[in-house]
């Protein structure tokens, strides 16, 4: 991969993989050392990894710079217990992207990560398993249990807009 | 029968309930009148019972406890077919369960509207989140310094390899009746060549017999000696080309960026005219010129040897050649007596020859 061939990569990517970040860690900053931390890596290795690679390098790059992250704090423990999760108190009509990501913050880490993975960036299972370091069924189970959840969280389509 | 003080209460319940015997009631009375105190409990006591309220559920939150009656079709029935609505809209159905899913809906079209949600539970990206300094990833888009200087020193190598050979052309010209039919050999460097050795001090020259006489024709005013040798250090690097010799060419003028430099070795030659040292002038100038032909001349060998031409061209071919893959050739004219009249040296980006002044053909 060029010089060209990479920054391009920034341009592209960083804003993905910041949102993907900050989406599971809360934390602007940190979220912004991990994308740093995955750029860095991939400069690095600029002369080994082919540009048409490089989206999914730096997702897998970031995640695992993530994980480290999580377990240094200590503060999340990424596991699939799912948490209280309710239909939401509909006390007026939301929109319906709203209420999705209102959702999305309250799953298990691991169903947010594949269903953001397979929403935001359109990758396949395998691609998703690549990253995660799971297994195909695994990841389309955590999809299935994902979107379950976010159905329920909804509750009735008449409440959205 | 125990009836005393502490479970008396219990008795008298089941006394106004009717849940005793003839025997029960009368053992209860009994203990009533030797405990005179307690009888004035049992007048008052009264059964009260909570009055019946109309209250109850709404039908609408009934209807949320309901379950629809749903009609399986085929594998797809109560317990499964939000798995089907999720895999459709995943795309993993096969074309026959988009069939049973399909007559599913039809069949039960109060689910039509679940079917539908989980088609809206997709996530679109929030745009407005975005890495707020980008340009804090970006790199220099420039050649790694180990190559810029690469080519800085392939480019002058080149250069001056030939500025070496014209040094006895006082007065470099190219006209129109210096052009003519020339008879050239072109070197070109392939892909494959071996890396040379840097910092050699003794660098290998091999001799090379540049020409093979039956490969060229025998032109008129073709009269390169069959046997004619050069040292040729780059030989095993070098692949003879042959050119179509009665093809009229005529040599790359020099290159205007290579002004600069010649005027630089112009400087050199007065300096050592003069007395003064120019390899030391040119460590100590700091001109990118200067260290660069300093530095070329330690990676050649020993700083203080005179480097030749041949090791100087080997030396700024391949790592032109190196940098940019692009090939290099070197050309040269010779006379009817088999005297050298011109050089030229030409890639794809740039070319520089010269004639030796006056030396016909």
């Amino acid at each position: 991969m060029t010089t060209l061939q990479y920054n391009t990569c920034v341009n592209d990517y960083s804003d993905a993989i910041f949102r993907f970040i900050v989406k599971h860690i809360r934390d602007d900053n940190k979220a912004q050392d991990i994308v740093q931390e995955a750029f860095t890596r991939l400069w690095e290795k600029v002369s080994d990894v082919q540009a048409e690679k490089a989206k999914s390098y730096l997702f897998t790059t970031a995640y695992h710079f993530m994980i480290d992250n999580i377990r240094k704090d200590k503060k999340q423990v990424v596991t699939d217990l799912t948490p209280e999760m309710t239909e939401r108190a509909h006390n007026d009509y939301s929109d319906l992207n709203v209420i999705l990501h209102e959702a999305l913050l309250k799953l298990p880490e691991i169903q947010k990560t594949v269903i953001m993975l397979r929403d935001y960036e359109g990758y396949s299972y395998q691609e998703i398993g690549e990253i995660t370091n799971l297994n195909e069924s695994q990841v389309k189970v955590y999809i299935f249990r994902a979107r379950k959840t976010l159905r329920n969280y909804i509750g009735k389509l008449e409440n959205v807009i | 029968m125990n009836i005393n003080r502490n479970n008396y209460e219990a008795w008298l319940l089941d006394l106004f309930e009717g849940n005793l015997s003839s025997e029960e009631k009368a053992a209860v009375m009994l203990f009533l009148d030797n405990n005179p105190d307690l009888k004035e409990d049992f007048e008052d006591f009264e059964i009260h019972t909570l009055p019946h309220d109309d209250v109850s559920l709404s039908a609408k939150a009934k209807g949320k406890l309901k379950r629809p009656y749903i009609n399986p079709v085929g594998n797809i029935n109560s317990s499964n077919y939000d798995d089907f609505f999720i895999a459709f809209h995943e795309g993993t159905l096969r074309e026959d369960e988009i069939e049973m899913l399909n007559e599913f809906i039809e069949e039960n079209p109060d689910f039509k509207e679940e079917f539908a949600l989980f088609g809206a539970i997709k996530l679109t990206p929030e745009e407005h989140i975005k890495f707020p300094d980008k340009n804090s990833l970006k790199k220099r888009s420039v050649i790694p310094l180990y190559s810029r200087i690469g080519v800085i020193t392939s480019v002058a190598a080149a250069s001056i390899a030939l500025l070496l050979i014209f040094k006895p052309f006082t007065s470099p010209t190219v006209t129109n009746d210096n052009i003519s039919m020339l008879q050239t050999r072109q070197f070109v460097l392939q892909s494959e060549a071996p890396e040379l050795a840097m910092r050699s001090t003794s660098p290998t020259i091999l001799h090379y017999e540049d020409a093979e006489p039956e490969a060229l024709p025998e032109l008129p005013g073709s009269t390169i000696p069959p046997t004619a040798t050069h040292e040729v250090s780059y030989m095993s690097k070098l692949r003879p080309v042959e050119v179509n010799s009665t093809q009229e060419r005529t040599l790359i003028p020099p290159a205007n960026e290579y002004t600069q430099l010649m005027a630089y070795m112009k400087m050199r030659e007065e300096m050592a005219q003069n007395g003064e040292n120019p390899q030391e002038e040119s460590s100590r100038s700091g001109s990118l010129f200067g260290k660069v032909i300093h530095g070329l001349s330690q990676d050649l060998g020993d700083s203080k040897k005179k480097f030749s031409f041949l090791n100087v061209l080997e030396y700024g071919v391949t790592q032109y050649h190196k940098l940019t893959n692009n090939p290099v050739t070197v050309e040269k004219e010779v006379t009817k007596e088999g005297k050298t009249s011109a050089y030229s040296v030409s890639t794809e980006n740039f070319g520089i020859s010269h004639r030796k002044p006056n030396e016909k053909l």
